[in-house]
């Protein structure tokens, strides 16, 4: 037995020595030395813990810095989407609050119309808009209710516009104030200029009126504003007068246009 | 052994301050395994005590447990199974395992950590057994 479990006799005496401990212990018979030992060992605990305390502050320090610059970095690019999608709606925005502005000008029963955006200037006005939106030659373009222009090109997914401010635009117009009617043929200028044309000298006219168009062409209703008269020229000489006109909207400053489509 | 006892008073102010794993039990377990003497009898006894006072556990309770164990250890040490380095490993789970039903601690690093502590006891007990020359192949 002693060869098969060795140091028999000291495992047996410390088994022992062990379940007296233990019985010694129950019977609160080591609790002065206990008490007495612990004014040692305490302090020491306190001082393991404590370096370990300041240990783990120090790693986890690192740790939250690490994941701090990886959470920031989550978030910026949150905010780069949340901005972009910000911007995005702002946009569908104004074009819904131009489109229900729009209805009360040309009224929607009568009118269709479609938005779309100017997306360059150059001679001609572009726009995102094409044959895929229901956009086809000739058709007018408006804001509320004045003239732009009329379509002059159009792909499958742009168009461009060809201003009333184009020399190559011609559109029958008339004026109207307390004095009477004056009609006349609106032609572009270049810049932003318009001059209507054609004014007999008898018809009345003069600075402040606006300039609305007739209707005769076909493709743009009757009753468009097409500018306001800027300066009345007369010449005696001349069969006819002519009067400065200038539109009312700087298409610098349009977001969206829209074009008439039925 | 002052050194040995140092070490292992070290740990045990460790396990119950800092740590959360059991290293005395593996590296007491490891160390009769190695190097079945007397002396493992002691520290489990003495060292036990320390362990139950430190915890607030009851005194003798962890004496009882390491003594067992240690005396397993080296029994199966001194026979046919006693040179696998897989026999040892064992044992610490197995004993890891029994310890964990008295104080539950964090069981898979101590089981992770029994195989470099076996080469670190091995290294450190037989670290003055002179080894045979090495003969130079010319």
């Amino acid at each position: 037995m002693a060869k098969l479990i060795p140091d028999l006799k000291l495992f047996l005496l410390l088994i022992l020595a062990s379940f007296l401990i233990f019985f010694l212990d129950q019977a609160k018979f080591l609790s002065l030395p206990k008490a007495g030992l612990s004014y040692l060992t305490t302090p020491l605990q306190y001082g393991f813990y404590k370096t370990g305390q300041a240990a783990q502050n120090q790693f986890g320090f690192i740790f939250s810095a690490r994941f701090a610059a990886k959470e920031n970095k989550a978030l910026q690019k949150q905010l780069g989407e949340l901005i972009s999608e910000n911007a995005s709606l702002r946009t569908q925005l104004i074009e819904a609050k131009a489109q229900v502005e729009q209805n009360t000008y040309l009224d929607p029963k009568t009118y269709k119309t479609v938005a779309a955006r100017p997306i360059g200037l150059s001679r001609y006005l572009n726009i995102d808009k094409g044959t895929k939106d229901g956009i086809k030659l000739n058709q007018a373009v408006v804001f509320q209710n004045n003239f732009l222009g009329q379509i002059k090109n159009v792909g499958e997914k742009t168009a461009s516009i060809l201003l009333s401010t184009d020399p190559d635009s011609k559109i029958a117009s008339f004026s109207i104030n307390k004095e009477g009617k004056a009609k006349g043929i609106i032609i572009g200028q270049f810049g932003s200029e318009i001059l209507m044309d054609k004014i007999l000298h008898g018809e009345k006219i003069s600075a402040g009126d606006l300039v609305y168009s007739e209707g005769l062409e076909g493709f743009l209703p009757r009753g468009l504003v097409l500018g306001q008269v800027k300066e009345v020229l007369t010449r005696e000489n001349e069969v006819f007068k002519q009067a400065k006109v200038k539109p009312i909207f700087d298409l610098r400053d349009l977001d969206v246009v829209f074009v008439i489509i039925e | 052994m002052k050194t040995l006892i140092f070490v292992f008073i070290l740990i045990l102010f460790l396990q119950t301050t800092v740590l959360q794993v059991n290293l005395f039990l593996s590296v007491l377990i490891l160390r009769s395994f190695l190097r079945p003497e007397k002396q493992n009898l002691l520290l489990a006894f003495s060292l036990g005590l320390l362990l139950s006072f430190l915890n607030n556990s009851p005194l003798g309770l962890y004496s009882l447990l390491f003594l067992s164990l240690s005396e397993a250890a080296q029994i199966i040490a001194k026979s046919r199974l006693g040179e696998h380095i897989l026999i040892a490993i064992g044992l610490v789970i197995v004993s890891q395992v029994i310890c964990n039903l008295f104080k539950p601690t964090n069981i898979i690093i101590e089981i992770l950590f029994a195989i470099p502590l076996y080469f670190l006891v091995k290294f450190w007990e037989e670290r003055f057994i002179i080894k045979s020359e090495i003969k130079l192949k010319i």
